[in-house]
């Protein structure tokens, strides 16, 4: 008995280790990618939400800072949307391997990451990895509060990344939370938002050196800015 | 349709209007001639404001035709109503208006209006001074002038004027009565009143039709009407007690009274000549002989029944 | 036309109408300070929901939105005062006995009453206008431009974006549509007014009827949805229809016509009664 459990947690551990692997080979892969901007197209096929395709200009800075500057009412996705290379870091998550696959006719392998700090909001997700090009194929933000999001991404090469030309969004999430004014709420309870999202990405600017001011622009009553 | 004669400017034939299973007035049959001052007499409820209003159209007759200028008013409304002008109650007008805007849309809804022509018809009625002062400061009888001014205005042949002086006091209705006989000289206008004051239709009136419970009495001229009629006499006699005694004697003459050398009687027109005759050749001296003639006395007798026509 | 323009110069001659026009300023300059103020707060409530999922970018809270706000919520008080006018026009006159000098002049009953109802609708198309227009430009000043972002529950629950460049020309069709809606509560009052000596009755009649059909419309039971078909109410909203996107043709064309059928018939009704009508007072 002692002897299969050693065996089960050995296997666990190597599972480990391997996607732990794949988590370092993408980091590294990226490791020389300080900034980007880059126009964002983002076109809704969502039944609840009938909006034209609205556009944006993206900063992004490592680790983690972001920005959208848009002339107008710009929604975008929380989940899958924003490209971070740097956002599944080994030290905040559990890693495990799933499986060995094809992928887009490409080999890939399927981890899935549970966050360390579990919050109500982030269950965890699992990667799809293209193993070839260390790129992250596929992200599946695993059901929390009846949420359910994949994101499938196309990738170009710019100044010796790879960067996503494509994020393919499919979502199923609940519209609204009960109470509110009916004039304000968008949606009722117990009704859902599903449909997909289709980012587009062109014009990439790489490693321009973006500086802090762009980062720490001021919010307006009226308007909303979310810096990441 | 017959051809009128050209001086009838008004001509009721059998016009009757019922409210519910009341008729309230029943073939009416009425002719007004052209420059008449013709009053339509009647005690209150007989039918008069009724029948004037379903000339200007106010109210729709139940049967019966109206024709003005010689022409039916039911198919010809705008071209009749464009040369008559009415006063049915008192005049009310657009109180948060001041009087010029009053008379220049009210005008203006008969044929185009001229400010000069606005004043001018003010001024006739005296309130050229307040014609740009919001109605609702002007007292009664300032509205019952204004009435009177906005009837000028468009310069009708036809003026139909119900209770004209209801409100006014006496100088105020005088002003009217020497107004409705300065319209119809002056400016040879029909005018067609109705009116309760006797005395007022007496002085001002050419013709008149009396109606009662919705139908008509009578209609002439006034004088033809009241020489219908026995009259009363006031004759100042002496001696008093033969004159008295005579006249009793008399099968033709009616006594009515006698009080401080006068006898009071009551004779047909024409034998008054006849009666003063007889008293002087019996010896009794005569030193007045006067009629008391009242249109008054005729209408309470044509209302009452009492009358010999 | 001289009527027309006589019934035009009467009524705002009056001061009771620019009372209307005060109310619907005061109210408008009021909830576009207080929302001003309190923008934070609304924005929260609005995109509480899709927070959760977006990220969310651009001035929301912006003057066509406070607009579109602001019509959404005035079910009655545009209806009130448009009644306030509507419902005096005839019974006025024959309170005040004007209208014995108006019915013995030339112009026959009807074109009388026709002016008096081309008037009224004049009246109510003033004052819509001028609460679209102190509604953009107030809220254009406070809350700046941007895309429109509208909510509807019907027929399916949805958020629809109007972009910035093609709102002017929706919110000029969306006013249109609410002058047109709100001409049928403009002849209901009109007809109630021809037949009554007084304007209090007309005017709570019609106030007491469009309450009571927008309360049983709305009411979210079978009965009464079965019901809300056959309620001009139910069609007065379609002015929302051209904040949509794609912009529903067919709806709209349909409310249009249901309106304009009852405007029609109402005015047509209060023509008859005023053309046999016995002026008796």
């Amino acid at each position: 008995m002692a002897g299969i459990l050693f065996l089960l947690s050995a296997e666990l551990i190597h599972a480990q280790d391997d996607a732990i692997r794949y988590l370092d080979l993408i980091e590294k892969k990226y490791s020389g990618l300080k900034d980007y901007t880059v126009d964002v197209n983002v076109h809704f096929d969502i039944e609840a939400l009938k909006a034209p395709d609205m556009q944006a200009k993206l900063y992004f800075r490592v680790p983690d800072k972001m920005k959208v500057e848009s002339k107008r009412i710009f929604f975008f996705p929380k989940e899958g949307g924003f490209f971070n290379p740097f956002q599944f870091k080994k030290k905040n998550f559990e890693a495990r391997f799933v499986e060995r696959l094809i992928y887009d006719g490409r080999t890939a392998v399927k981890l899935k990451l549970t966050p360390i700090n579990i919050d109500t909001f982030n269950k965890g997700s699992v990667l799809t990895i293209d193993v070839d090009r260390n790129v992250i194929r596929e992200i599946k933000i695993l059901p929390s509060e009846g949420r359910e999001i994949i994101a499938v991404i196309d990738y170009g090469f710019f100044d010796g990344f790879d960067l996503p030309v494509r994020i393919s969004l499919h979502l199923d999430i609940p519209s609204s939370e009960p109470g509110g004014a009916k004039e304000f709420q968008f949606g009722q309870g117990g009704k859902r938002i599903s449909g997909k999202v289709e980012i587009t990405y062109s014009n990439y600017k790489v490693n321009s050196g973006l500086s802090d001011e762009i980062f720490t622009e001021k919010e307006s009553p009226g308007s909303k800015t979310r810096p990441r | 349709m017959e051809h009128l004669p050209p001086e009838i400017v008004l001509r009721t034939k059998g016009l009757s209007k019922k409210f519910g299973k009341r008729w309230v007035v029943k073939d009416l049959n009425i002719e007004v001639h052209r420059g008449d001052v013709f009053s339509f007499l009647g005690p209150n409820g007989a039918g008069k404001s009724t029948a004037i209003r379903m000339i200007l159209t106010l109210l729709r007759p139940t049967a019966g035709s109206i024709e003005i200028f010689g022409k039916d008013l039911q198919k010809n409304r705008s071209a009749v109503l464009s040369r008559v002008c009415g006063i049915v109650e008192k005049p009310d007008f657009y109180l948060y208006l001041s009087a010029y805007e009053n008379l220049k849309i009210l005008g203006s809804m008969t044929r185009v209006v001229r400010r000069h022509e606005v004043m001018k018809a003010l001024d006739v009625v005296g309130l050229k001074s307040r014609a740009f002062e919001k109605v609702r400061t002007f007292s009664h009888g300032m509205k019952q002038r204004l009435g009177i001014a906005q009837a000028l205005l468009t310069e009708p042949e036809l003026v139909i004027l119900d209770e004209p002086t209801t409100g006014l006091d006496p100088q105020g209705m005088k002003e009217v009565r020497e107004l409705i006989k300065r319209l119809a000289r002056e400016r040879e206008m029909t005018i067609f009143l109705s009116s309760h004051l006797l005395s007022e239709v007496e002085l001002v009136s050419t013709r008149m039709a009396v109606i009662n419970q919705g139908e008509l009495i009578t209609q002439g001229t006034v004088s033809e009407l009241l020489d219908r009629e026995a009259m009363e006499y006031s004759i100042e006699v002496s001696p008093l007690e033969p004159a008295v005694a005579l006249v009793r004697k008399l099968s033709w003459i009616e006594f009515l009274s006698s009080e401080n050398g006068c006898i009071e009687v009551r004779i047909q027109p024409g034998r008054a000549p006849e009666l003063n005759r007889v008293l002087i050749a019996s010896d009794i001296e005569v030193s007045s002989f006067y009629p008391h003639r009242t249109l008054e006395d005729f209408f309470l007798k044509v209302t009452k029944g009492t009358s010999e026509i | 036309m001289k009527l027309f323009w006589f019934e035009i110069y009467k009524t705002f001659s009056r001061w009771r109408t620019y009372i209307s026009f005060g109310f619907i300023a005061l109210i408008v300059i009021l909830t576009e300070v207080v929302m001003k103020l309190s923008a934070n707060e609304i924005l929260y409530r609005m995109l509480r929901s899709f927070e959760k999922d977006f990220l969310i970018f651009g001035n929301v809270l912006n003057g066509w939105f406070v607009t579109a706000f602001i019509m959404n919520s005035l079910h009655f008080h545009i209806p009130f005062l448009i009644t306030l006018v509507a419902g005096d026009v005839v019974s006025s006159e024959a309170t005040s006995g004007t209208v014995r000098f108006l019915l013995m002049r030339p112009p026959s009953r009807s074109r009388i009453i026709t002016a008096k109802y081309l008037s009224t609708l004049f009246y109510t198309m003033g004052l819509v206008i001028f609460l679209g227009l102190i509604c953009v430009s107030l809220g254009l000043i406070l809350f700046g431009s941007g895309d429109l972002i509208m909510n509807y529950q019907v027929p399916a629950i949805r958020i629809a974006f109007v972009p910035e460049a093609d709102v002017p020309v929706r919110m000029l069709l969306a006013f249109g549509a609410a002058v047109w809606s709100m001409t049928v509560v403009a002849s209901l009052a009109f007809l109630f007014s021809t037949l009554a000596e007084n304007s209090i009755g007309p005017i709570i009649g019609t106030m007491a009827i469009v309450i009571v059909f927008f309360v049983v419309g709305n009411f979210p039971f079978d009965f009464f949805r079965m019901l809300s078909p056959y309620l001009f109410t139910t069609y007065m909203v379609f002015w929302q229809r051209f904040l949509d996107n794609p912009i529903p043709w067919q709806e709209i064309a349909t409310s249009a016509a249901v309106l304009g059928i009852h405007s029609i018939v109402l005015f047509s009704i209060a023509l008859a009664v005023f053309n046999r009508k016995d002026i008796k007072s």
